[in-house]
C-alpha cells in the first residue's frame, strides 16, 4: 500500500502540475475525514453528522501552534492532532452516552455551535480566520497528504484486525449483549472516537496548510462533512477499502465539473445518498464481495489449532473457588413494569456446584427474574451478592468480570461476524491474545462448532446460535451462569449436545448454574434443584421429581389436574353449528413452510377450520405457535403452501388485508394502544367507528365482557393483564370477524379468568365463528375446544379431538417431560435440520 | 417594560416553532425516524415563497398555500420512494432512514440555492406593527403566530378526536396492533410523513415574511425543531408545545440580553443540556 502511495505521489509529482496536485490534496484530505467518520460511524456504528468539527479543531489548533505559537509546520501538525484527540476525550464521554439520532444530533450540534463560537471569537480571528505558516514547496503537502492518507489506511486496518476492532463492532450490533461479556463498551466507543477526531485533526491541518489560511467556513467545511459521509457510502460502509474506493470513485467524477457547479453536485450527491441507502447500502465493496473480492479477514484467526491448553478439571477458572455457603444469594428480589409486579419478593440462593432450574409457564416471571438479578432491568427491591461480595448495584459489565455472566432467550449473537469472533470476544475477556484464541479453540471444538467455526452467525440455525452463545458466555470464564432457556426450540440430537456441554460446565469450572427452562423434559436429569414461579412468586422449591409433583406447579403448566377435569361434562367432539349471521366459512391450510427471512419454522403444517369450530393448537415454547399465528394472519415469510379462505388465497397477504377477508388475529403481546381509551381502543377496531352495526356489536362485546364496562374511560395501558387481554378479544371482535385467531390468551391470567375467557369463545364458536385458539395451557384448553392439533418443533405431530388428546400420554410428556430420553418417533422429527449453516464460506466485508 | 415585550415576542415566535415541532413530532411519532430534511423542508418552502412574491409576483396568500402543497409532494415522495424501500430492520433501519433524509436535506438546500436564493433574504411584506401601549406587536409576526396557533391546533385536534386521526395515533403506539385493526399502515406512514413535511412547509413560508432566511440555515431549523421535541419528550403533543415555547423565549432573551451569536448557539447547547441531563438509563437510546 505504501509502495502503491509513493508510486502515485511520484507520478503526481512528476507530472509537476499544481493543478493535478491541488485535487489529489483535496481528495486525499476527504478521503481521511471519510477514514475518520468510517471509525465511529461504520465500525461502532454511532452516526456522526458532525466530524467535520474535529477538523476545524485540527486546523485551528495547527494554525494557533503555527502562527501565534511559532513552532515549526511538523510539530504544530502532531500538537494540533494530539490536541483534537485530547478534546474528544470530553466530548465523546458526553456524546457517546447518546445512541442513534441523539448522537447524530448531537455531533451536529456541536459541529455548529464550533463553527459560530470561531466566527464570534476574535482571538481566533472572527469571520477573517487564521493565516497559516507559507510552505512555498506544494510537493512537501503533497507527500504529506498521501502520508496521512496511508496513516489512516493502515489504522483502519489495524483497527478491523485487532480486539479494539472486535469489540467496536460487537458493540455496534447490540450494545447491551455486549456487556455480559465483560467489555467495558464506554471504554471502546471513546478509544474509537479518540482514534477517529485524531485523524480527522490531522486531515484538518493538512488542509489548512495547503489552502494556507483556516477560516470557520473551510476549517467547519459543510460540503467536507457531506463529501466525506457520502463516499463512504459510496465505498461501503464499515469496511476498510470502502471510504478509499467512494472517494476515488466519486472525485474522480466530482472533479470533472469544477468548483462552479459545486450546488449541483451536492445535488447529485443527496441524490446519490437515496439510491444507495434504498438499493445497496453495503455500497462498492458490498457488491465486490458478491464476486469474492476484498471479503473481510476474519479477525485473530488462529494459525495453528494445536495448543497448550486441554480440557482439564477446572480450567475454565478465572477466581479462586469460593467456600462460603451460597455463591449466588439473591433476596427480596422484586421487578416492577408500570406498577404490575412481575417479580415478586424472590429468594434465589445458589451453593456451589450446583444447577438449580428455573421452571414456570409463560409469564410467570422467569426472565424478568434473570434481567433483574443481571442488572437487565431495574430492582423495586432486593440484593444480589455473588460469592460474598455486594454486587447489587453493579451493571451487566461489571457483573460480568466479577463473574456473573448470562445467555438470552433469543440468542444475542453478532450476526455478521463468524462463530469464531463470536467466542473469541467473550474469550478475550481478562485474556492474552494467545491465551484466549487457545480457550476459543477448545471451547468451539467442546461445543462441536468446529465446523461451522468461520462461518457468520446470520447463517447459523436456531440450535446452532444457541451452542455458540453458551460457548461465548463459557469462554468469559464465568463463576455463576445464568442461562435463559437455553434448550428451548432445538431438535432432540441438539438438546443431548447441549446437555452435555452444561454437564461438563461445572467440572471445567463454573462454580454454579441457574438456568431457566420451559421445556421441563430438558432440566429434568441436569438440575439437582428446582424453583417453580408462578405470578412472580416462588410456588414450590426443592427436588425436581418433589416440584413436579407439587399440585401448584402441575396446575401452573396445565391450568388444572387431570382429576378435576373429570368432573366436566363430556362433550361431542363433533363441531357444533349455530345458525347465526356469518356466512359458512372455512380456512384450509395446505403444507405450509413459514418463518422469518431465511429462517424457517413452520414445516408442511396442514391445517383446517370451519365455522362455528373451537379449535385449539398446543405446545411447548418454542413449538412455533406464534408463527402458525402470523403465518395464517399475513404477519410472516411463506416459503411454501398456501392458506385459503374459502376461495381466496390469502398466502402471504398483508395483515391488514386478512383482517379486512374477516380474519381477526389478537396476538400475544396483544398489542393495545396504550394511550388510547379502552373505547378508542374498541371502535378502532370496528369498520366504520360509530355505525349502528358497531354500537350493536359495542353493546354485545360489552355484555361478553362485562368486566370492561366500567374501565371503557380508563386508558388501555393502565389495564391489568387480564382486562388487556379482554379488550384485545373484544377489539377483535368489534370487526364481527367469521374467524377469530388467539395467540396464547392465558398467559398471565389467574387460571378463574383463564376459564372464564374460555366460556365466552365457546359461546362464540356457537354463535358460527370460526375460533382457533393457539395455547400452551393445555387442560384448560382442552376443555373447551372440539378439537386440537399439537405443534412441536415446528411440525403437527398429533392431530384429533378435545377427548382423544386429554387421554393421550404423549401430550402430558411433550409438557412434563416425564420420560425425555423415550421421546415419540414423531417427535424426533429434527426441524432445525435443513437450518444447518451452509458450507462455510468466507463472511463478507462489512 | 422590555421584559414584557420580549415576553410577547416569544409568544408570536412559539406559533411557528409549534408547527416545526408538531411536524417533526408526527413524522417521528408514526415512523420513528427523525426526519433529518426537517429544516431543508423549512428553507425551502421559505424561499420558494420570497421567490414567487418577488420574481414571479405571485400573492403572497397562493405562494403560501403553493408551496405548502409542493413542500407535502416532496414529504409524499420522499417517504414512497426512500423511506419505505429501506429494506433491512432495526437499528440499522434507523441509520439508513437517517441517512435518506439527510440526501433529501442535501438536494433541497441546493436547489432552493440555485433556484431561489443563496443569501439572507426577506419578504417585505406585512411591515410595521400594532402597537398597545408600548408594546409592538408586528404584523407579519402577529399573523404568522395566528395561523401557526390554529394550523397546529387544528392537526392536533385531528389526532385526538377524530376517527382517522386515531388510526395515525393507534399506528404508532403499535403497529401490529393498527394491522390487526384493518389499518394499513405503511400508507398511515405515507400520510403521516406527508402532513408532517406540510407543516415544516408552512413554518418556513411563515418565517420568511418575519426574519431571513438563507439555505444555509436548514440544518439549523432541524436541530431546532429537534430540540423542541426532545424538550418535551419525543411523541408528546403537549410536550413539543412547551419544547416551542421554551425555545422561544430563549432566542428572544438571549438576543436582547446577550448577543446574536449566544441567540445562535443556545439551541445547541440546549441540545447538548437536556441530552446529558436525560441520558440515565436507555431513555434516549431508540433500539
Amino acid at each position: 500500500m505504501a509502495v502503491i502511495a509513493v508510486a502515485f505521489g511520484a507520478y503526481v509529482y512528476a507530472d509537476g502540475s499544481r493543478y493535478l496536485q491541488t485535487i489529489v490534496i483535496n481528495s486525499v484530505t476527504i478521503m481521511v475525514v471519510a477514514y475518520s467518520w468510517n471509525l465511529i460511524s461504520g465500525y461502532t456504528r454511532y452516526f456522526s453528522f458532525g466530524q467535520v468539527a474535529f477538523c476545524g479543531i485540527g486546523a485551528y489548533g495547527s494554525a494557533v501552534f503555527m502562527t501565534k505559537l511559532h513552532m515549526s509546520w511538523p510539530l504544530g501538525l502532531l500538537a494540533a492532532s494530539a490536541v483534537t484527540a485530547l478534546a474528544a476525550v470530553p466530548l465523546g464521554w458526553v456524546l457517546l452516552r447518546l445512541r442513534g439520532i441523539y448522537f447524530a444530533l448531537g455531533t451536529v450540534a456541536l459541529f455548529v455551535a464550533l463553527s459560530i463560537l470561531a466566527t464570534n471569537t476574535e482571538w481566533v480571528g472572527a469571520g477573517q480566520g487564521l493565516p497559516m505558516p507559507l510552505i512555498t514547496d506544494f510537493n512537501v503537502i503533497l507527500f504529506l497528504s498521501l502520508a496521512i492518507g496511508a496513516v489512516a489506511i493502515a489504522t483502519t486496518f489495524a483497527v478491523s484486525r485487532s480486539r479494539l476492532g472486535l469489540r467496536a463492532q460487537a458493540l455496534g450490533a447490540d450494545e447491551d449483549a455486549v456487556k455480559v461479556l465483560g467489555v467495558r463498551t464506554l471504554n471502546v466507543k471513546l478509544t474509537m472516537f479518540v482514534i477517529s477526531a485524531a485523524l480527522a485533526g490531522m486531515a484538518g491541518g493538512v488542509a489548512a496548510l495547503n489552502a494556507g489560511f483556516v477560516t470557520p467556513t473551510t476549517g467547519f467545511s459543510d460540503p467536507l462533512n457531506t463529501q466525506s459521509i457520502v463516499y463512504t457510502l459510496i465505498g461501503g460502509v464499515g469496511t476498510v477499502w470502502g471510504p478509499l474506493l467512494g472517494t476515488g470513485v466519486a472525485q474522480a467524477i466530482v472533479t470533472q465539473f469544477g468548483p462552479s457547479a459545486a450546488r449541483e453536485v451536492e445535488i447529485a450527491l443527496g441524490l446519490l445518498i437515496i439510491v444507495i441507502v434504498t438499493l445497496t447500502p453495503a455500497g462498492i465493496v458490498g457488491l465486490l464481495n458478491r464476486v469474492r473480492i476484498l471479503r473481510r479477514g476474519v479477525i485473530m484467526r488462529p494459525r495453528r489449532t494445536d495448543r497448550a491448553l486441554s480440557v482439564a478439571p477446572g480450567w475454565l477458572r478465572r477466581f479462586a473457588p469460593y467456600d462460603g455457603d451460597a455463591i449466588l444469594d439473591c433476596r427480596g428480589v422484586t421487578v416492577k413494569f408500570r406498577g404490575v409486579t412481575a417479580v415478586d419478593d424472590v429468594d434465589l440462593r445458589v451453593a456451589e456446584d450446583e444447577f438449580v432450574a428455573v421452571i414456570g409457564a409463560n409469564g410467570a416471571g422467569k426472565t424478568t427474574l434473570f434481567n433483574g438479578i443481571s442488572g437487565y432491568v431495574p430492582r423495586a427491591h432486593g440484593t444480589v451478592r455473588l460469592a460474598g461480595r455486594d454486587v447489587s448495584r453493579l451493571d451487566a459489565t461489571q457483573l460480568a468480570r466479577a463473574g456473573l455472566s448470562r445467555t438470552f432467550q433469543v440468542p444475542r449473537l453478532v450476526d455478521s461476524l463468524t462463530v469464531w469472533e463470536n467466542v473469541l470476544l467473550g474469550s478475550l475477556l481478562d485474556s492474552k491474545r494467545r491465551e484466549a484464541q487457545d480457550r476459543a479453540n477448545l471451547i468451539i471444538d467442546e461445543l462441536g462448532l468446529r465446523n461451522v467455526a468461520y462461518a457468520t452467525v446470520d447463517r447459523l440455525g436456531p440450535g446452532t446460535r444457541r451452542r455458540v452463545e453458551i460457548a461465548r458466555v463459557v469462554a468469559t470464564r464465568p463463576r455463576v451462569v445464568l442461562l435463559d432457556e437455553a434448550l428451548a426450540g432445538m431438535s432432540t440430537e441438539e438438546i443431548a449436545e447441549v446437555r452435555h456441554a452444561v454437564e461438563a460446565l461445572r467440572a471445567w469450572g463454573v462454580e454454579a448454574i441457574v438456568g431457566v427452562e420451559h421445556v421441563l423434559s430438558a432440566v429434568r436429569g441436569l438440575a439437582e434443584r428446582m424453583i417453580a414461579l408462578d405470578f412472580g412468586r416462588v410456588v414450590a422449591e426443592g427436588s425436581p421429581d418433589d416440584v413436579l409433583e407439587q399440585e401448584a406447579v402441575v396446575n401452573s403448566y396445565l391450568g388444572g389436574t387431570v382429576s378435576e377435569e373429570e368432573e366436566a361434562a363430556p362433550r361431542a367432539a363433533v363441531a357444533r353449528r349455530v345458525a347465526g349471521e356469518h356466512a359458512e366459512m372455512a380456512m384450509e391450510v395446505r403444507d405450509l413452510v413459514a418463518g422469518y427471512g431465511q429462517v424457517r419454522v413452520l414445516w408442511d403444517i396442514s391445517m383446517n377450520v370451519r365455522s362455528g369450530e373451537f379449535v385449539g393448537v398446543l405446545g411447548a415454547s418454542g413449538a412455533g405457535k406464534t408463527t402458525l399465528c402470523r403465518g395464517l394472519t399475513g404477519a410472516c415469510t411463506v416459503h411454501a403452501g398456501s392458506v385459503r379462505l374459502e376461495d381466496v388465497d390469502i398466502t402471504g397477504r398483508p395483515a391488514h388485508v386478512v383482517t379486512h377477508l374477516g380474519v381477526a388475529h389478537v396476538p400475544s403481546s396483544r398489542e393495545l394502544f396504550p394511550d388510547l381509551s379502552v373505547n378508542d381502543n374498541l371502535r378502532l377496531g370496528s369498520v366504520d367507528w360509530s355505525g349502528a352495526t358497531t354500537e350493536r356489536q359495542l353493546e354485545r362485546v360489552l355484555e361478553l365482557f362485562p368486566e370492561v364496562q366500567p374501565l371503557l374511560q380508563r386508558k388501555a395501558g393502565a389495564l391489568s393483564g387480564g382486562q388487556q387481554q379482554m379488550v384485545a378479544i373484544g377489539r377483535a371482535l368489534m370487526r364481527q370477524p367469521r374467524m377469530l385467531i388467539l395467540d396464547e390468551p392465558s398467559t398471565g391470567l389467574a387460571p378463574i379468568i383463564v376459564r372464564r375467557l374460555m366460556q365466552a369463545l365457546r359461546s362464540l364458536a356457537e354463535d358460527g365463528v370460526a375460533v382457533v385458539v393457539v395455547e400452551q395451557n393445555a387442560v384448560e384448553t382442552l376443555r373447551a375446544v372440539d378439537r386440537a392439533y399439537v405443534l412441536q418443533e415446528g411440525r403437527v405431530v398429533f392431530s384429533g379431538t378435545a377427548d382423544q388428546l386429554r387421554d393421550n400420554a404423549r401430550l402430558a410428556k411433550a409438557y412434563l417431560g416425564s420420560d425425555a430420553s423415550a421421546a415419540s418417533p414423531a417427535t424426533e422429527l429434527d426441524a432445525a435440520d435443513s437450518l444447518e449453516p451452509r458450507p462455510v464460506a468466507a463472511p463478507p466485508d462489512r | 417594560m422590555i421584559v414584557v415585550q420580549l415576553f410577547v415576542n416569544a409568544l408570536l415566535l412559539a406559533g411557528t416553532y409549534l408547527l416545526l415541532a408538531v411536524g417533526l413530532n408526527l413524522i417521528f411519532g408514526v415512523l420513528r425516524v427523525v426526519n433529518f430534511s426537517h429544516g431543508g423542508m423549512v428553507v425551502f418552502a421559505g424561499l420558494f415563497v420570497y421567490w414567487l412574491v418577488l420574481r414571479q409576483h405571485v400573492s403572497p396568500v397562493l405562494a403560501v398555500a403553493l408551496a405548502v402543497v409542493v413542500v407535502a409532494a416532496i414529504g409524499f415522495v420522499t417517504q414512497a420512494a426512500a423511506l419505505a424501500r429501506i429494506r433491512v430492520t432495526g437499528y440499522d433501519a434507523e441509520l439508513l432512514s437517517l441517512l435518506a433524509t439527510y440526501g433529501v436535506a442535501l438536494v433541497l438546500v441546493n436547489i432552493s440555492a440555485l433556484s431561489f436564493s443563496a443569501d439572507y433574504v426577506s419578504l417585505p411584506e406585512l411591515q410595521g406593527s400594532w402597537n398597545i401601549g408600548s408594546i409592538h406587536l408586528g404584523r407579519a409576526a402577529v399573523v404568522a403566530a395566528a395561523v401557526g396557533v390554529i394550523s397546529s391546533s387544528a392537526v392536533l385536534f385531528w389526532l385526538a378526536r377524530t376517527r382517522s386521526g386515531k388510526r395515525v395515533v393507534a399506528t404508532a403506539q403499535s403497529e401490529t396492533g393498527a394491522e390487526v385493526c384493518g389499518i394499513n399502515a405503511a400508507v398511515t406512514k405515507r400520510v403521516a410523513f406527508t402532513l408532517g413535511s406540510a407543516l415544516a412547509g408552512l413554518a418556513g413560508a411563515l418565517t420568511i415574511f418575519q426574519s431571513t432566511m438563507a439555505p444555509s440555515a436548514g440544518l439549523g431549523y432541524t436541530v431546532l425543531a429537534f430540540v423542541m421535541i426532545a424538550l418535551g419528550g419525543l411523541g408528546n403533543y403537549a410536550g413539543a408545545f412547551l419544547g416551542a415555547l421554551c425555545l422561544a423565549l430563549l432566542a428572544s432573551f438571549t438576543s436582547y440580553y446577550w448577543s446574536g451569536t449566544a441567540s445562535a448557539i443556545a439551541p445547541y447547547l440546549l441540545l447538548l443540556l437536556v441530552m446529558l441531563a436525560r441520558t440515565r438509563g436507555s431513555r434516549y437510546s431508540l433500539v
